[in-house]
């Protein structure tokens, strides 16, 4: 299985216009989202501003799973905005990231605040 | 003993941060009227999570509490209440063994997961078991 973005998205008439022509600037975002990156663009901006915390957590204290933990919380807020901003794509409303990309981290921060707890020594 | 109390006290943490999540879902959605999108049964994936065994138990002892207060002096609404409690109180007992295979079961649902990643999981646990048998054949860590 191929993992990452597989298709190309071709430069048509069509795919254009769709980008061009828009009346809010938040559906410029959405549309460019969409149409060419295939909705990945923010969830993957989401990830590197996850790996991008948690290597500034690191540095100051080496503590993996608390690192990670706080990383994910603050990327979790960040996709809960990112969430919020809606455009109008093709006569579908999308977002800047889906619903199962946003849930990615929250349960993330769930599930390490579990294993953090459950392993703790006393 | 000491580990068990962790584990629960962990899956409790779970299923508040759980509760929390769905919530600001839900205020989100009501407040700023965000279309849904990628759910199964109408539910995100967090509505789901937080419908586990586990979480479920503890909802079922809330709605308990609420029928025994106030009281309509019927008979029957305290024992059906009584009922409720104790359902809620197997449940959650049940959910705190089930909760990491239910959890597992809740994500699989909503996302793909790649075929390669068990045949990894299975190698490393195969290694890993083989260490272990090694150095108790050595007598010594390896």
């Amino acid at each position: 299985m191929a993992i990452g973005i597989t298709n190309q998205t071709a430069v048509t008439l069509d795919n254009i216009t769709s980008i061009a022509n828009i009346t809010e600037p938040m559906d410029f975002f959405v549309s460019v989202n969409h149409i060419i990156y295939e909705g990945l663009l923010f969830f993957i901006l989401l990830f590197v501003i996850f790996i991008v915390i948690f290597y500034a957590l690191q540095s100051r204290d080496k503590e993996f799973l608390i690192n990670a933990m706080y990383s994910a919380a603050a990327v979790s807020i960040l996709g809960f905005f990112l969430r919020l901003v809606q455009g109008t794509v093709n006569g579908s409303t999308l977002a800047l990231v889906t619903d199962k990309q946003m849930w990615v981290f929250p349960i993330l921060t769930a599930v390490l605040a579990a294993i953090i707890w459950a392993t703790k020594e006393n | 003993m000491k580990l068990i109390r962790h584990g629960v006290a962990a899956l409790l943490i779970f299923a508040l941060m759980t509760t929390l999540l769905v919530g600001i879902f839900s205020d989100m959605e009501e407040n700023y009227d965000i279309t849904i999108n990628g759910t199964i049964d109408n539910e995100s994936v967090a509505q789901k999570l937080n419908n586990i065994n586990l979480i479920g138990g503890i909802n079922n002892l809330a709605t308990a509490m609420y029928k025994l207060f106030p009281p309509t002096g019927a008979d029957q609404d305290i024992i059906g209440a009584l009922a409720a409690a104790a359902i809620g109180s197997l449940q959650l007992v049940g959910g705190v063994v089930t909760a990491p295979v239910d959890i597992f079961g809740v994500i699989t649902q909503y996302y793909t997961i790649p075929s390669i990643v068990p045949t990894i999981i299975g190698l490393l646990t195969i290694i890993y078991v083989a260490f272990i048998l090694l150095s108790a054949h050595l007598g010594m860590d390896v």
